[in-house]
Formats: structure tokens, sequence, C-alpha cells
């Protein structure tokens, strides 16, 4: 009896083991069938994003051209001026750095700070060698009377070391060595911007896109896919050439002016481009289809029934739909909800073509710095914050999508 | 599966017969970016096509942006668009300064300083025009006399209409304490300090709902042959060509208080082909070729040889003239180095202002 009992587990035992195994190997065939997936998305998607991330702390520009004031610097309290001791480490490393040519790159690093910095240290680079080797201080405050500023030293501290915060500083609208300017803040006031476009597209696309699904996922059978036709038709043509339509339309002595001017409607040329009325309408095209297909999907599934019992109860058509139809449609529309606001937050061709300066986004002002200006370190920073942002969005929706969830339940 | 791997063979032949029909570049070719427009013509007409012609090296052409940047991370990856650009100076100072651009050693392009428009050649650039940033009217719209200051551009009471002036800083504050009545010879003292910017941005406020933005120099030409403004600012080459094209007669250029620049050749260190880059330069710095860009483009050549060349009806069309030169100024280059980035943030915060 126990024998059977024990040669029955063992059975069993070894059963669950090739079960086990045959788990594993189907987990590992599965695997190998994703792996040219995960290699793909590391190698475009994880590394980008992480040297990205990298990017926006570093800071090696200083520490790696002016190395000895780089350390020495670093225990001064800020009163006052530095020690001789420092002045000398930087009259040395000036010189040094200047025939290295790598001075160029730690005062454009210090030129982020304070504006005409890179002068300063050109200049100083330049005469440095000339002057007499005595007092490295009367030296440098004789090549430019900068020098006995705290500001520019100041300045030298913050860059000093290989990783900070600066970039972030920057973007966020707040610098430890530069008094407040007009021109800071500026990339925290495109942040709101960025979203609030976004916003205000998105919420068109839901009031243009929740009757129309409505419409097509009710529509009859034939109808409803030659009309669908016409949602997919925009949505397959790319987004330049759909932006350059609306640019034909819109300009001052486009279709819509003449036409308008033509049948004497209005007289002067309506201001219709370059403004953010152009970039609302161009937007909400575009991003439209994001929002109709997830709903329609779902729409099309709601079965008609349930209206129909709704109403046998006794439901007005408003309450029915309240209470009835739009909670059924939520995951479509939630769904169109998130991939319209994220795609929406990362435009920039739209703006950048019929915007005016007053309605770019983020991305406008990221690509400006890491091409135009070859900013990396504010360009990445600014990229991680609006990253920080589409993440933030994700995790609400996530929570808000939870909690619908468990309320439903 | 047999079906399969015929469909990839046939693929691969289709592939490789594509590949083998394709130009094949060779080694020595050289690939140069230019702002485009009727300078990358003149270019491809006067040099690189009698270039080609006598050398056999190819010139394959880029656009070039002027991107910083984007010269900056050829440098450092080693990964090369481009071995010659025709950039303006600021870039060049700013690469020479940043060490990625390549320097040029003269001797081998058998020229001395003195070949080049003084104060013109710097290490990392190779001169080849001057040219200026002017203000055109349109006749048709604006009442005669035209208007002849930077103070009549900013007076949209007697000269009403639309102006377009480039969404920048460089080339824009210049103009606007220029407007509010600072000498031309003490625009970049003035602006070198916080009061003076604030000056011209005030001064620039003043006439700010009346300004369009361009970015490129052919909106600024465009804007005015679509009426869309009654005045730019704009490139005198560009403001030029739009002048003698057909039925453009009423763009009228005004040649006073222009700011002139030089552009020249750069190249980014460690660029591959420096031999055929240098040989090329020997051929685009002879005065009888930039000469006749020169004549193109309206710009005056930055080379001096090639100045006695210049026919003299041209020469009203030109900065580089001895009747307009008085009437300009210089662009101070190192200023623009300096302060290229703080003041553009502070642009794009003041734009953003409605």
């Amino acid at each position: 009896m126990i024998a059977a009992k024990a040669l029955s587990d063992g059975l069993e035992e070894s059963a669950a083991l090739n079960y086990r195994r045959e788990l594993t190997m189907k987990e590992m065939r599965r695997g190998v069938l994703v792996a040219p997936l995960f290699i793909y998305l590391t190698a475009i998607f994880v590394v980008p994003i992480v040297l990205m991330l990298i990017r926006s702390v570093e800071d090696p520009e200083v520490s790696r051209a002016l190395p000895n004031t780089a350390t020495l610097i670093q225990a001064w309290d800020g009163e006052g001026l530095p020690s001789a001791q420092v002045f000398a480490a930087l009259a040395a490393d000036v010189k040094q750095a200047a025939l290295d040519r790598t001075l160029g790159q730690a005062g454009n690093r210090l030129n982020y700070a304070i504006p005409g910095f890179q002068s300063l240290l050109m200049k100083t680079g330049q005469k440095i060698s000339d002057a007499p080797a005595v007092d490295a201080t009367d030296a440098l405050v004789q090549i430019d009377q900068r020098w006995k500023d705290a500001r520019y030293w100041l300045a030298l501290r913050d860059a000093s070391s290989k990783y900070s915060l600066f970039y972030f500083r920057t973007a966020l609208g707040f610098s430890t060595s530069e008094p407040a300017t007009e021109g800071r803040g500026l990339y925290l006031d495109v942040l709101v911007r960025t979203l609030w476009m976004t916003l205000v597209v998105t919420s068109a696309c839901v009031v243009l896109g929740y009757p129309l699904s409505y419409f097509l996922a009710n529509a009859p059978e034939r109808l409803r896919n030659r009309l669908i036709l016409f949602v997919l038709l925009p949505f397959w043509t790319s987004l330049l050439v759909r932006t350059t339509a609306w640019f034909v339309l819109l300009q001052k002595h486009g279709l819509i002016n003449d036409t308008g001017m033509f049948l004497g409607l209005w007289s002067q040329p309506l201001e219709l481009i370059y403004n953010r009325f152009a970039v609302y309408v161009a937007m909400t095209h575009v991003m439209l289809p994001f929002m109709v297909l997830p709903l329609y999907s779902v729409m099309l599934k709601i079965p008609k029934t349930y209206l129909n019992a709704a109403a046998t109860l006794g439901a007005h058509p408003v309450r029915t739909f309240w209470e009835v139809y739009l909670p059924l449609s939520v995951p479509g529309l939630s769904a169109g909800v998130l991939l319209v606001f994220i795609i929406t937050l990362g435009f920039y061709i739209t703006p950048a073509l019929l915007g005016g300066p007053a309605d770019q986004m983020l991305s406008y002002y990221i690509a400006q710095n890491a091409s135009n200006f070859g900013n990396w370190g504010l360009a990445a920073a600014l990229s991680v914050l609006l990253l920080a942002v589409v993440g933030a969005v994700i995790l609400l929706f996530g929570r808000l999508g939870a909690t619908a969830t468990t309320r439903e339940a | 599966m047999r079906s399969i791997s015929m469909k990839l063979y046939s693929a691969l032949a289709l592939a490789s017969l594509l590949a083998g029909s394709a130009v094949t570049a060779k080694a020595e070719d050289l690939t140069i970016a230019t702002y485009g427009g009727t300078f990358e013509e003149a270019l491809r007409k006067e040099v690189y096509e009698p270039f080609t012609k006598e050398t056999g090296i190819n010139v394959l052409a880029d656009a070039f942006s002027g991107d910083v940047g984007k010269i900056r991370a050829m440098a450092t990856t080693g990964t090369y668009n481009w071995q010659l650009a025709e950039s303006e100076s600021v870039i060049a100072a700013i690469g020479c300064q940043q060490d990625f651009l390549e320097r040029f050693d003269l001797s081998r392009l058998k020229l001395t300083k003195d070949d080049f428009v003084s104060g013109s050649l710097i290490d990392c650039g190779i001169p080849d025009v001057i040219y200026s940033v002017n203000f055109a009217y349109d006749s048709n719209q604006v009442p005669e006399p035209g208007p002849k200051t930077w103070a009549d551009f900013w007076n949209v009471e007697k000269w009403p209409g639309k102006r377009a002036m480039r969404k920048s800083p460089n080339g824009t504050l210049e103009f606007a304490l220029l407007a509010d009545g600072v000498p031309m010879d003490k625009v970049y003292e003035v602006l070198a300090t916080p009061e003076g910017v604030d000056r011209a941005f005030a001064s620039l406020s003043k006439l700010k709902p009346n300004i369009v933005w361009w970015e490129t120099g052919a909106q600024s030409v465009q804007l005015l042959a679509d009426k869309e403004v009654a005045m730019t600012v704009g490139w005198n080459g560009r403001l030029y060509s739009a002048a003698h094209g057909e039925g453009q007669k009423q763009i009228k250029t005004v040649w006073n208080q222009f700011r002139w620049e030089t552009s020249m050749w750069i190249m980014p260190k460690g660029a591959p082909n420096v031999d055929s880059a240098y040989k090329f330069l020997q051929y685009a710095t002879k005065p009888e070729l930039i000469s006749e860009v020169s004549k193109r483009v309206a710009n005056g050549p930055a080379v001096v040889a090639a100045g006695k060349l210049i026919p003299g009806e041209l020469n009203s069309e030109l900065p580089t003239s001895a009747q307009n030169l008085k009437n300009g100024f210089p662009m101070d280059v190192q200023f623009w180095v300096d302060h290229q980035e703080d003041l553009t943030e502070r642009f794009n915060n003041w734009v953003a202002q409605q």
C-alpha cells in the first residue's frame, strides 16, 4: 500500500518534473522568438535613453580642461575671492589648456553660466604666456578686471565637478551664478505651454472624435466600411504632407482666404496661419484618427441589446447613455486619450511650420539646443523633463484606470 | 519552404543588381554643404563644374544649416556628412575656439593673409565672399520717397505695412539699436552692456505687432514677393536676385546702415579627403572664379585680386564697393560668439510673449 503510494508519488513527481522542464523549454523557445525584438529595443531605445539620462547630468568640460583649478576651487567657501593658490592654478591650467586647445570647450561650458565667460577665458589664454610669472593674481587681474569679480569664480566652482545638476537648473529656470534676468524661466513656461496645448488638442479630439465614432459604429455595415476609409486615409498619409496641406489652405493668400475674399465674406485676408489657431486645427486633424480608431473598435463591440434593455426598463436616452453606453466605451476613450496625449506632447513639425514663435512646444527647444547650439547637456535635461512628464501621465492614467475598474467591480 | 528561399534569393539578386547600378562614389570625391539657393547654383556653375572637369574629383552637394551641434557631432564621432561647408564667420570662430574645426594651412593654398580682404581671414575659415544684411521694401506698397534708415523701417505710420525680420537676435538687435538712435560704430559697445540689451529689446517691442518672423533666406524674399509684408530684412544676395526676378522691379534694397560680414569655407576636424579639400580651396580662391560667383550672387569677393574683376555697374549692389562700404558696419564676430546663446534664449522668451 505504502509502496504503491510511494510509487505513485514518485511518478507524479517525475511527471511534474517533466512538465516543469517542458515549461522551461517552452519559455526558452519563446525567449528565442522575442530575442531579436529585445535586442533591437535595447539597441535603439534603451541604450540611447540611458545615454541621454547620463548626458543630462554630465558636466566634464571644466574639470578636464582645468584639472588643478577644478580640484582646488572646491575647497573655496565662496566668500570674497579664492586664495592666491587657486589663481596660480588657474593661470597654469589656462596656459596648458590653450596649448592643448581644450580651453574653448571649458569656455563654452562657462559661457552657459555667464555670457561672455568664453571670450574672457580665450583672452586670458592668449595673454597669459606673455604675463610675468611673478604673481598669478596680479597677472590675471591685469589681463582682465573681471577676474576680480566673484561671480566668475562662483561659476567656475559650480562647473568644477564631473557631474552636476547644472543643466536641470537651467532647464527649470534657476541658476546659482547668474542673477535673475528676463531670459530665465523660459523652459518652464514652454513646458506649461506644451502641456496646455496637448490638453486642448486632446479635448478637441474627444469632442470631435466621440460622436464621429458613435456614428460610425452604429451606421449600416456597408456605409460604415466606406466611411472608415475616410478616417484611415489621412491616418496613412504622411504627417508632413498633412501639415503642408494646412499650410496651403491657411496661408494669407491660401485657399480659404482667397475663397472668402472672392465671395465677399471678408475684405482683408484673415490671420489664419503662424498662430495658435492654425496649430490647434492641424494638430487636431493629425491626431483625430488616434482617437477615433480605438473608440470605434470598442463601440462596435457594445451590444445594442444593453441599450434596449435600459430603454425597456424606462431609462431616458440621456440616462441610458450616461449609465450604460459611456462606461462601456471608457476603455476605448481612455486608450484614445492616452495615445493622443502622449503623441501630442512630443509634437515638433506641425507647430514649427504653422505656429508663431509663441506656439512652439518643448521639442522645438530640444532640437534647437541639440543641433543649433550644440548644447547637448541642456537638450538632454529638457528631454528628461519631457520623458518625466510622459511617465507621470502614464502613471496617472494607470491609477485612474485601476480605480475605475475597482469601482465597476 | 522552397518557395520562400526562392523568393529570398531573387530578392537578394535584385538588391545586388540595384547596388551595382548605383553611381559609384570615388574615395577622393568631395561633399560640400552650403545654405543652398542662388549661391549654391553659382558655386556649381562657376567653381564645382570647372573643378570636376579639371581634376576629375566629383563634388556632391549637401545642405548646411549652420548647426554647431551637428558639426561638433561629426568631429567627435568621426562620421562626416561633408568635408567642406560654406559657413557664417561666427560658426567658424566658435568651431576654432572649441576645436571642432580644422585649422587651415595657408601655404598649401599658396596664399598669404594679404590675399584676402583685411581682417576677414581666420585660422579655421578661408573667406570667399562678403555679404550684408540690409532691408528692402516693396515700392508698390509703401509711398515714395521710400524708407532710408532703420528709424524709417520702424516708422509704420509713414510707411504702413508688416515688416519681416529674421527670427534671431543676430542681425536684429543691432538694427533695433540703430532705430533707437545709436550710431553704427557704437552698436556693439552698447549691446555689450545689460542696459544696452534692454534698450534693444525695448526698441524691438515697439515694432513687434508689425513683425513677421522668417527663418530661412528663401522665406524673407517670398514674404515680400507675396505681399505678406511691405518691407523685409534680408541677405543682400537674396534681395538682389529677388529684385531681378521677373516682374519684381518694385523690390528696392536700401544701402544704408547695413551690416556686412564674411562667409568662409570650413572643414570639420579630422575630415577625410584633406587633399581633395585643399585642391578645391585652391580652386575656389582663384580671383577669376570667385569674381564670377560674386557677380552671380551680388556678394563682394573676399579675395582682393577678384575685386578688380567686378564690373562698375554691379558695384552699387555690393557691400564692398567704395560707395556702399562707408554706409555699413561690420558684424562683431566675437560678440556673437559670446552672446549667441544667451541673447537667443532671451530673444525666444521675448518673442513668445504676446
